[in-house]
């Protein structure tokens, strides 16, 4: 058994970071880029950042997710309850990785990925 | 199901807290360590640290050791500087030969010109005698073989005269030379210093001799300004240093004390020897004080070193202990995420007929808090049994408490009969995103054991993977949104039939998941690791190393082979 790893041998807890962008936008519509990962150890920061939106008054929310590796459950979980916070979100270009793991877990509908698979 | 399931989770090794039978023993060998801080803060504060005295001794060693280089360097200096203004001193004592050669060769040469003319003597001497002028006394001799006759005198009588043989002898030796000789000191109290100069006229030796006063007891006051003022001398006539041959000197006492330059200079046919020692600082204040002040300064930031140091080991002594501490209760908070954790978990799967079932939970690495994963295995009825395996969202005391909220639920509708798929729609009503910020992947289904059917349903789980008679795939299954994500349809159920003796592997994603690539990538790796075991023993013996060296997140396993 030399590839051993199924899990994640990096720990992603440990190594994970995360970047969250705001882009030029006009209200009500908002753009955050994310780059990194976001797992159990960097939620917090992306659910700040969606909190810092909807206080600013945004109702229609676009997450760039060009540059995000790696989601885990913990994510996910702000997307859904971000979902529930604002009239539309709109995860745009996920990458295949994220899509994947969106799409496997029924989430396909819930989570609004654009463009379209 | 001959091999009872196990339900105690292989902790990684380097948990400090592993093994439950080690931590009482642990825990008071630690605590004492920390605890009495009364008697620990006191005892570093009257005890400096080891490393802050060796930085203090290699600091004033390395200040003596300036000091010691600053001294001999000054010494050195000041001993080169009075060689130089002794030797320069002497030189100046040869500018004055001059001033007297000249006046004794010339009236010499007058007497010997005039044939011994006592008058041509006296009248050109003259000016050059008496109070005011180089010489107190001045007297014309004629040497002629033996004879030795003195044939003039102007100003006082020559103290050479006072004892006749040896004025003769000394006249007789000086005459031989050819530039002015010295010749004395005569007397004490009021010594005096002879020069001799002789000119040689028809076979006759005419000798011009002249005495000037020396100082009174030899005993010099010298002037400020003068070239000897900051010097202690003494001034020696020819090369030896003896009381008798003393001109003058400015101390008290002789030889002249401390350290001291000699030198030793020609003067006419003689020699005149200088000893001297400097008053004071010939190399300036600072060059005579560099040492001490290199002392006092290097003394004070030695001082100031060590305290540095001490601080600093101090400190690092307090980071040290606060980490052992941190850790220890990190330990500690992890043994009770484990034991809730495993509170929460079947402590023994049951027993069923014609099937062999083995599970595993390994934390994720680091984590302190009790994670969402979970599994089960519920007998329905004598040839059915109903399996769980389920992740919630997040960690911590909320994610475990809505997993056995979601486990125990499960347990009633599995008691009322209820299909897979209805199980799940009956949790949707449980959970809710918006709500609880939390939501849950659930795959669940009934086994039957003599048909080898399996009738599945997924909320947002990750399919199983069916390994049995040397093919595996992954279970096609219907999957809706995870439990408590809308749109609240009714699940799906699928119902497949496995080949004989194939194993069902359930897992949470922390078993697959890896940074950097696709979900797809991730189960066709774990599909290759163990498709082609032949029992569920196998299938967990090749898994246990990763599960072991995991990653992060909570890991849940399930796995139920068919024996038929």
């Amino acid at each position: 058994m030399a590839e051993l790893g199924l899990g994640d041998g990096d720990a992603p807890e440990i190594g994970s970071t995360l970047a969250v962008e705001q882009l030029p936008t006009e209200p009500p519509r908002l753009v955050l880029k994310l780059s990194g990962q976001v797992d159990v150890s960097t939620e917090g920061l992306l659910r700040d950042a969606i909190d810092g939106a909807v206080t600013a008054g945004a109702s229609n929310l676009v997450l760039d997710m060009s540059e995000v590796d790696f989601m885990d459950s913990s994510g996910i979980a702000v997307l859904l309850v971000a979902g529930r916070r604002v009239d539309a979100l709109e995860l745009r270009n996920p990458t295949e990785i994220i899509r994947r793991v969106i799409t496997i877990a029924g989430l396909s509908e819930a989570l609004r990925m654009t463009p379209d698979a | 199901m001959d091999n009872a399931s196990e339900t105690q989770s292989p902790l990684p090794a380097e948990a400090p807290a592993a093994p439950d039978g080690q931590r009482p023993q642990s825990q008071p060998k630690s605590r004492p360590k920390s605890r009495p801080k009364s008697a620990d803060r006191s005892q570093p504060m009257r005890r400096v640290s080891r490393a802050a005295v060796a930085v203090l001794v290699i600091s004033a060693a390395l200040t003596a050791g300036l000091s010691v280089v600053a001294y001999r360097l000054n010494q050195h200096n000041e001993h080169r500087l009075l060689n130089l203004q002794v030797k320069e001193t002497a030189t100046l004592l040869q500018a004055l030969l001059p001033g007297i050669e000249t006046p004794l060769a010339s009236a010499a040469e007058v007497a010997a010109t005039s044939d011994g003319s006592a008058a041509a003597f006296q009248s050109y001497v003259t000016s050059y005698v008496g109070t005011g002028n180089q010489f107190d006394s001045a007297s014309l001799w004629v040497v002629n073989g033996q004879d030795v006759r003195q044939v003039a005198v102007v100003g006082v009588p020559p103290a050479l005269a006072a004892s006749p043989d040896a004025a003769v002898r000394t006249l007789k030796s000086a005459a031989a030379h050819s530039s002015v000789t010295l010749v004395g000191p005569f007397g004490v109290a009021r010594p005096r210093l002879g020069y001799v100069y002789a000119a040689r006229h028809a076979g006759a030796t005419y000798v011009a001799y002249a005495e000037s006063a020396l100082p009174a007891h030899k005993h010099a006051q010298i002037q400020r300004g003068s070239p000897f003022s900051d010097l202690r001398f003494a001034l020696y006539l020819g090369g030896a240093t003896t009381p008798n041959a003393l001109l003058e000197t400015n101390e008290a006492t002789l030889p002249v004390a401390g350290d001291t330059a000699r030198t030793t200079v020609p003067f006419g046919s003689s020699a005149l020897t200088l000893v001297a020692g400097s008053t004071g600082q010939l190399g300036g204040a600072l060059s005579g004080s560099l040492w001490w002040i290199v002392a006092l300064i290097g003394a004070a930031l030695s001082i100031v070193a060590m305290l540095a140091a001490d601080r600093l080991v101090r400190g690092r002594k307090a980071a040290e202990r606060l980490t052992a501490q941190t850790e220890v209760l990190l330990a500690e908070q992890r043994g009770i995420a484990r034991k809730l954790q495993d509170a929460l978990l079947p402590e023994v799967l049951p027993t069923v007929p014609g099937l062999r079932a083995d599970a595993r939970y390994v934390a994720g690495a680091g984590g302190v808090d009790i994670g969402g994963d979970w599994y089960d295995l519920l007998p329905v009825d004598d040839r059915r049994v109903f399996f769980v395996i389920g992740d919630v969202s997040g960690r911590g005391l909320a994610a475990a408490t809505t997993m056995a909220a979601l486990r125990f639920a499960i347990h009633g509708f599995v008691s009322e009969h209820h299909e897979p798929a209805a199980v799940l729609d009956r949790l949707s009503a449980m959970v809710a995103v918006g709500r609880d910020g939390q939501f849950a992947t659930v795959l669940c289904g009934v086994l039957d054991v003599a048909t080898r059917e399996m009738t599945l349903a997924s909320a947002g789980h990750l399919p199983p993977l069916v390994i049995g008679d040397g093919t595996s795939a992954f279970a096609e299954i219907s999957t809706g949104p995870p439990i408590g994500v809308p749109p609240n349809r009714p699940y799906q159920t699928v119902t497949v039939r496995v080949p004989p003796r194939s194993t069902l592997l359930a897992f949470t994603d922390g078993l697959v998941e890896r940074r950097g690539e696709t979900l797809d990538v991730s189960l066709a790796r774990l599909r290759s690791l163990v498709g082609s075991a032949s029992s569920v023993q196998q299938v967990f013996e090749l898994l246990t190393p990763n599960e072991v060296s995991g990653g992060s997140d909570d890991i849940a396993i399930l796995g139920v082979q068919w024996l038929n």
